[in-house]
């Protein structure tokens, strides 16, 4: 195999820094889907270590509890909503995250863009569809 | 401050790829199961103990009447696994941002057992909630 699989490489500075917020007008596409991914995996991670504390009434308090307490929360309709966040959140993350994987392996770079952009599509289109699931 | 490599780096960027992969899988499983087919305002202790132990997914959601009946060591696996991987996951990513903030940076080595030691803590705490939904061990621990 004698093709060149190297990507072109350039100085992006210190794009990891996420003060670089401050430069947002200045941001493509790229440094978006950079931020939404931190983002999202920000708003997943706190759920995760949240959805275990809840749920460990069901060890610590007995299943009783365990269930007046999930039904508890599920009769509040902000938690619907914001369950529906949740669902948004899991699905941008997952999406991205194959397109990251994707990159990864030297797959798609040069319509990486276009990609970023048919992962909000496609997120919107689950998430909508899924709204129902979530409300009734 | 070291400058050198650390030698677990690759082994956790490779990890954290692995275990996206593996989630995008493992969550949807959950969500679909949880969401979409029982629905979070149905869940139960009783219907939670049936999943758990006997790997039968009931629901009558907006899908209407839904029986999967899988094998339990299935399910089980599938649990633990997401247990597992989540945290790996969430807490290596959530590290990861705070190193990237020059700020944080001479504190790494302190955050790094911090995370270790809540990753573990995370993880026996989901460890407990699952034997509370496994028969065999609730009908010896069951507190009441």
């Amino acid at each position: 195999m004698s093709q060149d699989r190297r990507v072109e490489s350039y100085d992006r500075g210190r794009i990891e820094d996420v003060g670089r917020w401050k430069d947002w007008a200045k941001h493509k596409p790229g440094m978006w889907a950079f931020y939404l991914h931190r983002f999202t995996g920000l708003v997943l991670s706190f759920y995760l270590v949240m959805h275990l504390a809840v749920l460990g009434t069901g060890f610590w308090l007995g299943h009783e509890e365990y269930t007046a307490i999930l039904q508890g929360l599920e009769s509040l309709y902000i938690v619907r909503v914001l369950e529906i966040g949740l669902f948004a959140a899991f699905v941008f993350h997952a999406l991205n995250g194959i397109r990251i994987v994707m990159f990864d392996m030297t797959i798609g770079l040069d319509i990486q863009e276009q990609l970023f952009y048919l992962s909000i599509a496609l997120s919107f289109a689950i998430v909508v569809a899924g709204v129902p699931f979530f409300l009734l | 401050m070291s400058t050198k490599p650390s030698k677990t780096a690759g082994w956790n960027w490779f990890l954290q790829r692995a275990t996206g992969v593996a989630l995008v899988v493992l969550l949807g499983f959950h969500f679909a199961v949880e969401h979409f087919i029982v629905g979070a305002h149905h869940i139960t202790a009783e219907n939670t103990v049936e999943r758990i132990t006997h790997g039968l997914i009931q629901g009558d959601h907006v899908l209407g009447q839904i029986t999967i009946n899988m094998p339990a060591f299935l399910y089980q696996a599938s649990a633990i696994l997401l247990l597992a991987f989540s945290i790996f996951h969430g807490m290596y990513g959530v590290y990861n941002i705070l190193m990237e903030q020059d700020a944080l940076k001479k504190y790494r080595q302190p955050l790094k057992y911090f995370f270790i030691v809540f990753s573990i803590a995370l993880f026996i705490q989901g460890v407990l909630i699952f034997l509370a939904f496994f028969e065999p061990f609730w009908e010896i621990y069951d507190p009441r």
